[in-house]
């Protein structure tokens, strides 16, 4: 703390920073994490004391070439493909139906407004009701006796390309690969 | 009645309604059980995974491997018309999109895909209901990959 007195003499009160104290805060002082008065205290100290001002120096220089070292291996990483794995493992979004009929909301309030609207609402209600009224269907899972694939479509970029099923049940396999498929029929 | 009701909010409850309904429908759709199971063929030793016993006869009847191993297996449920990615050992997927059921079969569309370049299988094909098909080939370190793609229909 600098401070005039009733002379207007200026007398520093500031207590000076020993080598213990700067030993303790270097670090806080590197990454500037101590507040303007300890930074000047510290620099100043660093400025007058030549084995702090060289320890200083030191991990000033380290610091240094550790950031630049971790900067130039974060320049080698290659993110070309980044976007691409990521956007190979999305999932098609779900179809937002709440908000398709909050967008539509306004458009359709103007020609709802005029018509019956309880009238309508109800009859689309039970019309939809009775649409998807469930039906029965077997969920139980049983073997097929025939398991043939129909193929309608096949396009590969691959060398090999091979379709074959086996007699039992006529399940089929596809083969692509770049390479024979030995250890296949 | 009708006369104490605002005019903007008469048709209110109507609408809950019919959206009630609409979420009934949605939630009643069709729906596919898409079973995928990758399995590790290789032609050193003659081990069996137990966990590949109901596919033991389709995996004797088509491949010529000497050991089989079931590397891994997932099971998902979706609705028809959309993709499905399953992640398949060695960096690839396999994308699985159910496109219709009819006359108790499912109509799939496959692709696998292997890092940018263009996918080695890209195919339109139908199973019967509970049915399932294999596609082979993908190189692994030990051995080749053979996947079974298995679709139920279970709306």
């Amino acid at each position: 703390v600098i401070c005039s007195n009733a002379l207007g003499v200026v007398v520093s009160l500031e207590r000076e920073t020993t080598c213990e104290e700067f030993a303790k805060r270097v670090d806080g002082f590197l990454d500037g994490e101590i507040d303007a008065h300890a930074m000047r205290a510290m620099a100043l100290h660093a400025g007058s004391c030549a084995s702090c001002g060289g320890d200083f120096d030191r991990a000033e220089a380290l610091q240094g070439l550790i950031r630049s070292t971790v900067l130039a291996e974060v320049d080698r990483i290659d993110t070309s493909q980044l976007w691409s794995g990521i956007e190979a493992r999305l999932e098609a979004p779900r179809r937002g139906v709440l908000a398709g009929w909050r967008l539509r909301g306004s458009r359709e309030r103007r020609w709802l407004s005029p018509v019956p609207a309880l009238a309508l609402g109800g009859a689309l209600a039970a019309l939809l009701a009775l649409y998807a009224w469930p039906t029965t269907r077997p969920t139980e899972s049983i073997a097929v006796a025939d398991n043939h694939a129909q193929i309608e479509r096949i396009e590969s970029t691959a060398q090999h390309v091979a379709v074959w099923s086996e007699p039992r049940e006529h399940t089929t396999a596809i083969w692509v690969a770049s390479y024979e498929p030995e250890a296949a029929p | 009645v009708r006369a104490m009701v605002p005019p903007t909010r008469r048709w209110i409850v109507p609408l809950a309604v019919l959206l009630c309904a609409l979420a009934l429908r949605l939630a009643l759709a069709d729906e596919v059980a898409l079973h995928v199971r990758t399995v590790l063929a290789t032609e050193s030793g003659s081990d069996f995974d137990n966990r590949l016993v109901g596919l033991r006869r389709q995996l004797r009847g088509l491949f010529h491997y000497s050991s089989y191993r079931l590397v891994k297996d997932e099971e998902r449920h979706c609705p028809l018309g959309l993709k499905n990615n399953f992640e398949i050992p060695g960096g690839r997927f396999l994308e699985v999109m159910p496109v219709a059921l009819r006359d108790d079969r499912v109509r799939l569309r496959v692709l696998l895909i292997e890092g940018t370049s263009p996918p080695p299988l890209d195919t339109d094909f139908t199973v019967p209901n509970r049915g399932n098909i294999w596609v082979g080939g993908p190189r692994n370190p030990d051995g080749a990959l053979l996947i079974s793609i298995g679709a139920e229909a279970t709306q």
